[in-house]
């Protein structure tokens, strides 16, 4: 764990905003007591409504000083267009305190095809080193390390802290929902281990299980507010339909978020 | 033509043929009868499990001990005890050195470590200013250099083999 000089090292729980979502998710976080302020908001959701080249109208709709992180994990054919001077970009004119790497798609499952799988691995760490160029200056870096087998989580890892990364992230939401759960907590622990001198953060996760299980410093999650855009709510830790009825859909999203925040397990 | 056999001792090739099937067989069920053993009783006295795993161990130890110590009064009878040492100690490093790279050094291994390495290598500044972000060119490269480390990592490793396993004649 590095020495404790970044507003998201307090942090257990980071919530990703989803602007998809913004008629429940920015009222329940606006309503939202926790600190410190840092809240994740992903560059392809932006992208999706329209607002990443209107970056007054998002910082607006958050507090005067939360902390942004901007992340950039995403479906497939986005990420194939993705370019890193747009990202940087709106990372700029958003006033972002943060940027996570950009994610790329490396499956397991191309592993009988190796060139197409490292052509990924190649992308990403390509891509990883040109926002490193960028950002130096601007903003802290939080690499998000990516491989399919242990030699390249462990490498994109090493060349992540050759250049100075101390704040590392994992995208799990997919790997979790893919079926094969020993495995992909298999690969999360690879992850946990080839960071262990940094600040390691889940993205897409908010299993207490999972999290007792490999203990991050901390995650990071969207389903506090796609739950309640499903009129889904948290009990037991479980997602069950709700059966209260709340008169907006914010107030479930809210409580759902308060949930998120009470999860220990340290 | 069905003249008889010039020299008593000679061996003939198929003899030979045999003679090795036969020892690497021989060695191969010897090995396949060890495990099913120390299996069966692990699992049938689980409690003792641990002492069952410490005997077997123990056991290896001394057959590989035994195996020396013939080796070493084999080679006495040819040459002076302090070069018959020195012959078996090389022969003992050989070994264990062929063993590790045949354990650790798998072809999947290979193939793994080097198109990464391959593709980490590509992603340097230094080598993007060479491919001018041409995607399908870097995609040729990194498949032909891949393949062509992969040669080079596997012949390496099957030359040392090769070389080990005539130097312990």
């Amino acid at each position: 764990m590095p020495k404790i000089e970044k507003p998201w090292h307090l942090c257990t729980f980071i919530p990703e905003l989803r602007f998809r979502d913004r008629q429940i998710s920015i009222k329940a976080w606006q309503s939202c007591t926790a600190s410190p302020r840092v809240v994740i908001i992903n560059y392809y959701d932006l992208k999706s409504v329209g607002l990443q080249k209107r970056p007054t109208k998002v910082r607006n709709s958050l507090g005067k000083d939360d902390v942004i992180i901007l992340s950039c994990v995403g479906k497939d054919n986005d990420i194939d267009r993705l370019s890193v001077e747009d990202y940087f970009e709106t990372a700029l004119n958003l006033g972002a305190e943060a940027l996570i790497t950009p994610d790329d798609y490396i499956y397991k499952i191309d592993s009988p095809h190796p060139a197409y799988q490292t052509h990924h691995f190649r992308r990403a760490l390509e891509r990883s080193e040109a926002l490193l160029e960028l950002a130096k200056d601007e903003f802290s870096v939080i690499g998000l390390v990516i491989g399919a087998n242990e030699n390249q989580i462990s490498l994109f890892a090493d060349r992540l802290k050759e250049r100075g990364v101390t704040d590392f992230a994992c995208a799990c939401g997919d790997m979790l929902k893919r079926g094969k759960r020993r495995e992909s907590l298999a690969d999360i622990a690879l992850f946990i281990k080839y960071c262990t001198n940094g600040w390691k953060l889940l993205l897409g996760v908010e299993s207490r299980r999972v999290l007792l299980k490999l203990k991050p410093d901390a995650f990071s999650s969207s389903a506090w507010s796609i739950s309640a855009a499903h009129n889904r709510i948290y009990r037991n830790g479980r997602k069950m339909k709700s059966t209260k009825s709340y008169p907006h859909g914010w107030e479930l999203a809210a409580y759902n978020l308060h949930k998120d925040y009470a999860i220990r397990w340290k | 033509m069905g003249g008889p056999r010039k020299g008593g001792t000679r061996s003939t090739s198929a003899s030979v043929a045999i003679q090795t099937t036969q020892s690497i067989l021989s060695d191969a069920v010897a090995k396949g009868v060890e495990e099913a053993l120390k299996t069966w009783a692990t699992l049938t006295l689980p409690s003792l499990a641990p002492q069952i795993f410490a005997a077997y161990f123990l056991y290896n130890r001394f057959k590989d001990t035994i195996k020396v110590l013939k080796e070493f009064k084999e080679l006495c009878k040819i040459m002076s005890p302090e070069e018959a040492a020195i012959k078996e100690t090389e022969r003992i490093i050989t070994r264990e050195a062929a063993k590790a790279i045949a354990r650790d050094m798998t072809d999947k291994k290979i193939a793994d470590t080097t198109y990464t390495l391959t593709g980490a290598l590509l992603a340097r500044p230094e080598l993007q200013e060479l491919t001018q972000g041409d995607e399908r060119f870097k995609y040729m490269l990194l498949a032909t250099l891949s393949q062509f480390f992969i040669g080079l990592a596997i012949g390496a490793r099957d030359s040392l083999i090769d070389k080990a396993s005539r130097s312990i004649r």
